[in-house]
């Protein structure tokens, strides 16, 4: 039990894409229930790309009706992030109906399996127009409104495939997540002299979409999508002041997932650097030790020059 | 045994190896596949010969030109695979534009058609794109995407089936420390092609591990075109020799046979070379997550957010053991 003040939102306007079911419900539904008003963004297709084009349902308009039956603040979108036209209904949908937009839950996605030799140009556009594509519209139009206001929360839902490990026949969703994490860390600058926070949630949960993917832990024990909710609300908070960072999150587990640059190797004499010195020093060149995790390229550079000016002087 | 002979035997080397070297007519690019080449590779330079950055690579595609011919900056491929030749080396050039899936075949169809087979990729195409975000717009995404990431995709779809058919091959994909290890404003469109990069590096490193097949990733610093439009922090001069030949030992380290790692990123400037690694930290375990709160999470975000300790999993497998362990130990939080 927590002892502190219960955590709101109220006065905050949420856009949350993906929302009609799985993982992005529960983050509109916790939102809505501590006092946001959502966009509940969702074009109702099932998860794969193949059924991507048939879109049958309002889930968005659901789950919307149900926060508001709750007592909360709501309207559903079913536009198509991927769309550039479609992402910026999502915040115009914010702006009419609410008057501002403070946070952007990046949650819509596909799985689109595939080794490489199923990775198809129309594979990856299709993986890479909605992860990708969704986020980097959706962004786009919303940014001058976070800017403007001078604050920002963004949730970007990645994936620790492709990121932290590989997994083999995801190829076109393993490129995707990666390129999301790219999106991230630069947004995560950018944004930061403007009061914009940019951080990814890398979550683990027994949704639809997660239904094909072959998973070493034991199905169905605790990893429901509720679970990670919390984790994307915290995110989402005005408290909350981490920028550029992921987090993996599931079953009430929360660790951040980060990389570092090693010390390594370095030639005391550059221009005579060799295939012959990797080889007689590849033990050093692939060690892990004494690491460094930057915020920024000026700390790598630092790092990155403490080093040379040591061995090289 | 000769003092040539034990030199020979000493060295590095690439011979009876076939490589195919993408955006191979200037910087980084050239220097690999020029290294490859004295160390015995038979290389395939491949470059559509355009300027680096993304405007004129738009104006040139959408101009309709043929890729083809050696209509630009006089074909720059060919004056690399012409210096090759020169040195006593092996190489054809190729000016196909891998963004294409046709010209990226192509660059492999080369490969087998001059040297009967393929060992290694090295993806080094790229456009540089940096703007605000701001103004940056959707064409802006989709061009850095279709060079570094569908350009890379093309030439490793087209050589798969002859490098699994050998059960040999090295494939390295030039990443960056934008998207990879950082990212810097202005660099959205590129942070996430090279972060797509990340991806596609770790994914086909477990489909080639049971093929004899490494794919690493790459992230250079050099003073090349392509940065040359960038950052001050990228632009600064100083005392270091940032030149993109010091680059070339690592990039051709990572295509050789006795490199024994996959999935691995490396940065590498000045005559460095260093691992690039990401860890999943330990975090914090609700003791009970049906009861888990954004409460909870934030009367304990100080060890959620503790980098210590901390796992670098070598697998999915890996990193899924670890989680179930945490889950497992049902440790109480005060």
């Amino acid at each position: 039990m927590s002892e502190g003040a219960e955590i709101r939102f109220d006065g905050r306007v949420a856009v949350v894409t993906g929302a009609g079911r799985g993982l992005g419900r529960e983050f509109a539904k916790l939102l809505g229930s501590r006092g946001a008003a959502v966009v509940v963004n969702d074009i109702g297709t099932a998860v794969d790309a193949d059924r991507y084009a048939d879109r049958d349902g309002d889930a968005a308009y659901r789950v919307a009706e149900g926060i508001v039956a709750g007592g909360g603040k709501a309207i559903g979108n079913g536009a198509d992030v991927a769309d550039p036209a479609g992402a910026a209904s999502v915040v115009d949908g914010a702006l009419t109906a609410f008057g501002r937009v403070d946070i952007v839950i990046n949650n819509a996605g596909i799985v689109v399996d595939g080794a490489l030799a199923d990775a198809t140009p129309e594979a990856l556009r299709a993986a890479w127009g909605v992860h990708v594509g969704g986020a980097f519209n959706l962004l786009s139009a919303a940014w001058p409104h976070l800017a403007a206001q001078r604050y920002g929360r963004i949730v970007n839902v990645g994936s620790i495939a492709g990121l932290l490990v590989g997994v083999a026949g995801h190829t076109p969703y393993e490129v995707a997540k990666g390129g999301l994490a790219g999106l991230t860390r630069a947004l995560a600058t950018e944004g930061e002299p403007l009061g914009i926070a940019v951080n990814a949630l890398l979550p683990t949960a027994d949704t639809r979409s997660a239904a094909s993917v072959p998973r070493g832990y034991d199905r169905g024990a605790r990893f429901e999508a509720r679970h990670v909710a919390p984790v994307a609300a915290w995110l989402a908070h005005e408290d909350c002041r981490v920028d550029g960072r992921f987090f993996a999150a599931g079953a009430g587990r929360v660790g951040e997932v980060f990389t570092s640059a090693a010390a390594g190797y370095q030639c005391a004499r550059p221009a005579e650097f060799s295939l012959e010195h990797i080889r007689a020093h590849w033990g050093v060149v692939k060690s892990p030790a004494a690491a460094m995790t930057p915020a920024r390229i000026g700390d790598y550079n630092a790092f990155r020059m403490a080093i040379y000016e040591a061995a090289v002087s | 045994m000769s003092g040539g002979q034990r030199i020979t035997e000493d060295h590095v080397r690439f011979d009876g190896r076939v490589a195919v070297v993408t955006g191979a007519g200037r910087g980084l690019g050239r220097e690999f596949a020029i290294l490859l080449a004295r160390r015995g590779a038979a290389v395939v330079v491949n470059d559509i010969g355009v300027s680096a950055d993304a405007a004129r690579y738009i104006d040139v595609r959408r101009d309709g030109t043929d890729f083809g011919g050696d209509a630009f900056a006089g074909g720059i491929a060919a004056q690399v695979a012409a210096e090759i030749i020169a040195a006593g080396g092996w190489a054809v050039a190729n000016t196909a534009d891998v963004a294409d899936y046709r010209g990226a075949a192509s660059v492999v169809e080369d490969a087998l058609g001059a040297f009967g087979r393929v060992d290694i990729v090295i993806n080094n195409a790229g456009v540089v794109i940096t703007r605000p975000f701001g103004q940056l717009s959707p064409d802006d995404l989709q061009t850095a995407f279709s060079v570094h990431v569908n350009g890379s995709v093309g030439v490793l779809r087209a050589a798969w089936p002859h490098v699994v058919g050998q059960g040999y091959g090295r494939v390295v994909n030039v990443c960056s420390l934008e998207g990879v290890l950082i990212g810097s404003a202005g660099f959205e469109v590129y942070d996430a092609a090279k972060g797509g990069l990340l991806g596609l590096t770790r994914s086909l490193a477990v489909e080639g591990a049971r093929h004899g097949i490494a794919v690493n990733g790459l992230l250079p610093g050099a003073m090349t075109r392509g940065n040359a439009s960038v950052s001050p922090a990228y632009r600064r001069s100083t005392t270091v020799d940032r030149s993109p030949s010091l680059v070339a030992p690592a990039a051709a380290w990572l295509c050789h046979e006795e490199c024994d790692v996959s999935g691995q990123f490396f940065a590498s400037t000045a005559g460095s070379m260093r691992l690039v690694f990401t860890s999943a930290a330990r975090g914090y375990q609700s003791p009970d997550p049906e009861a888990f709160t954004i409460e909870e999470l934030r009367d304990h975000w100080e060890l959620a957010c503790s980098r210590e300790p901390a796992l670098i999993p070598a697998s999915a497998a890996e990193f899924n053991d670890f989680r179930r362990s945490i889950l497992n130990e049902k440790v109480v939080h005060p």
